[in-house]
């Protein structure tokens, strides 16, 4: 017969009471179920140099593509990089873009800059055949063709340079296709626009183009997510708001829910990374969706000291968007924005 | 075997050995199928179909740019600007709402760009945004130069901001006078040689 205070008894409690608090300590995980803990942090890539393009001077262009090129080729392994050439809003009547200092380009001299980027870059990279540049021919949602014939007038941009990059340079060298994926940008900011126009102009991009485009845009105001992990309803919830009549829906669709569109988004300030894993976490519960595939982040800090570094940006982003589970991944490229063209 | 035939053998040898290494060079520098293929990162898994199909066909470009690649020429170098230098755009106000940092960070409502002694001034007007939300009147100043290959070098000045509540809207320029419009409806005066509110 056992007595309570038995040897026996004694173990039997202990068990009991670790058994009680492994339930505790499981039950404590469940009620933070989305939130990850230990895992490591994915490497940086290279940072690519990213440029607010001001001038129609295509020796500037191939000279720029020459020196990623270099860059890409001393590196071991041989990278793949990610590089913006921002041009501007296009203008009302298809013909081009105002650039950011004034200046005006045509839809022809962005083509030429884009293609000589293309061919400094081909050149640049020297017996390495296999480093790629992903360049991302950007414009953005401030001016006046933004709109469903502004996107499509855009993919006839990319598809004209891509064209140009599979025949040239012609004879037993060709192509420059074999290292230069030219692609569409658009820096989509819900500061400079109602979200309609945007999101037209995503549909007129992917109807006119079979490639790609990534957003280096923002996510201002997009909600951060609540203490209590619930998400919202889908738009019609002041937790799903963002800036200027933006839901995170809104952004989600130019983002990532347009087939075209893979965000690379501005991440130069906290706390632009928690806007983008609110898009994200949001996306992931919605019907037929999943989390974003963040291409990486984009940096300004050559521009502005006082913003966050490539590798600050990158761990910044990164972690938040492992901080859970529905979000969890990694990314691809790191680029930052040059101090002038 | 005699020396000499040995020596002939050795000599036979090494020259079928540095042929056979020649092509097989070549062979690896045109690289065969597969290597292409394999030389191109493959997609990425867990993407929706439409998005992945995209991907999917930029992969093959660049693979079909490799297949047909038959080596590439000595790289010729940064290129040096042969024309003469670029031209700085008409001076004027523009009705343009972008500048070279994000419309969260200052938001611009219009701009103006023109000489302003020996140097090329841009002028982007409109507010500061405040972490709080609220605005700030501000003018963002930026310089132009000339580079060497026949661009622009955009340098920045500095913002000035006024101590109200309100967003600049440029309307006027004479000499170094920069006439702003305030939206609470007053009238601003920025000298533009000394970079600051009068």
């Amino acid at each position: 017969m056992l007595t309570a205070n038995s040897p026996r008894d004694r173990r039997s409690t202990s068990r009991m009471a670790l058994l009680m608090v492994a339930m505790l300590a499981m039950l404590a995980v469940a009620m933070v179920e989305n939130v990850r803990t230990a895992y490591a942090v994915q490497a940086q890539p290279h940072t690519s140099a990213s440029y607010y393009v001001t001038s129609s001077s295509t020796t500037t262009a191939y000279n720029h593509g020459h020196a990623q090129g270099v860059a890409d080729s001393l590196l071991s392994p041989w990278p793949n990089s990610e590089v913006v050439l921002d041009f501007g809003g296009q203008y009302a009547d298809g013909s081009g873009t105002l650039m950011i200092n004034g200046a005006r380009l045509t839809n022809a001299q962005i083509e030429a800059i884009a293609e000589q980027y293309s061919l400094g870059y081909w050149y640049g990279t020297g017996s390495d055949t296999t480093s790629e540049v992903k360049l991302a021919i950007g414009t953005n949602n401030s001016y006046y063709d933004v709109s469903q014939a502004g996107g499509n007038t855009w993919a006839g941009v990319i598809n004209d340079v891509r064209q140009w990059n599979s025949l040239n340079p012609p004879g037993p060298y060709c192509c420059v296709s074999s290292q230069a994926n030219a692609i569409g940008g658009n820096d989509i900011e819900p500061g400079w626009q109602q979200p309609g126009p945007s999101e037209a102009w995503a549909t007129g991009f992917s109807t006119g183009s079979v490639t790609t485009y990534v957003d280096y845009g923002s996510a201002d105001g997009c909600t951060t997510l609540s203490s209590s992990n619930t998400h919202c309803f889908w738009g019609y919830s002041q937790n799903c708001g963002c800036y200027a009549y933006w839901w995170a829906s809104d952004v989600q669709n130019v983002s990532w829910g347009n087939p075209a569109a893979f965000p690379l988004p501005e991440v130069y300030v906290c706390c632009q990374e928690n806007t983008w894993l609110n898009v994200s976490y949001e996306s992931y519960f919605q019907p037929g969706q999943v989390r974003l595939y963040f291409e990486g982040p984009m940096d300004e800090n050559p521009r502005a000291t006082n913003t966050y570094t490539s590798a600050q940006a990158w761990h910044n982003l990164w972690t938040t968007l492992n901080s859970y589970t529905q979000t969890a991944g990694d990314m691809t490229y790191s680029t930052e924005l040059q101090t002038s063209w | 075997m005699s020396p000499k035939r040995l020596f002939e053998v050795a000599v036979l040898s090494v020259m079928a050995l540095a042929v056979s290494g020649a092509a097989a060079a070549i062979i690896a520098n045109a690289g065969s199928p597969s290597q292409v293929e394999a030389s191109v990162p493959p997609v990425p898994q867990g993407i929706p179909a439409a998005k992945a199909a995209r991907l999917e066909r930029e992969r093959q470009a660049i693979i079909a740019g490799r297949a047909t690649l038959q080596g590439k020429p000595a790289d010729p170098g940064p290129r040096i600007h042969a024309a003469g230098p670029a031209q700085f755009p008409s001076s004027g106000i523009l009705n343009m709402h972008q500048g070279p940092f994000p419309a969260t960070e200052f938001t611009v409502s219009n701009f103006w760009q023109g000489p302003v002694g020996a140097n090329w001034l841009l002028v982007y007007a409109g507010a500061v945004r405040n972490p709080d939300g609220s605005v700030s009147a501000a003018v963002r100043l930026y310089s132009e130069t000339l580079s060497s290959d026949g661009g622009f070098d955009l340098s920045k000045l500095g913002t000035v901001t006024l101590p109200k509540s309100a967003v600049l809207t440029i309307e006027n320029v004479t000499g170094n006078d920069l006439t702003l419009r305030a939206s609470d409806g007053s009238s601003e005066h920025f000298d533009l040689n000394a970079h600051r509110f009068l």
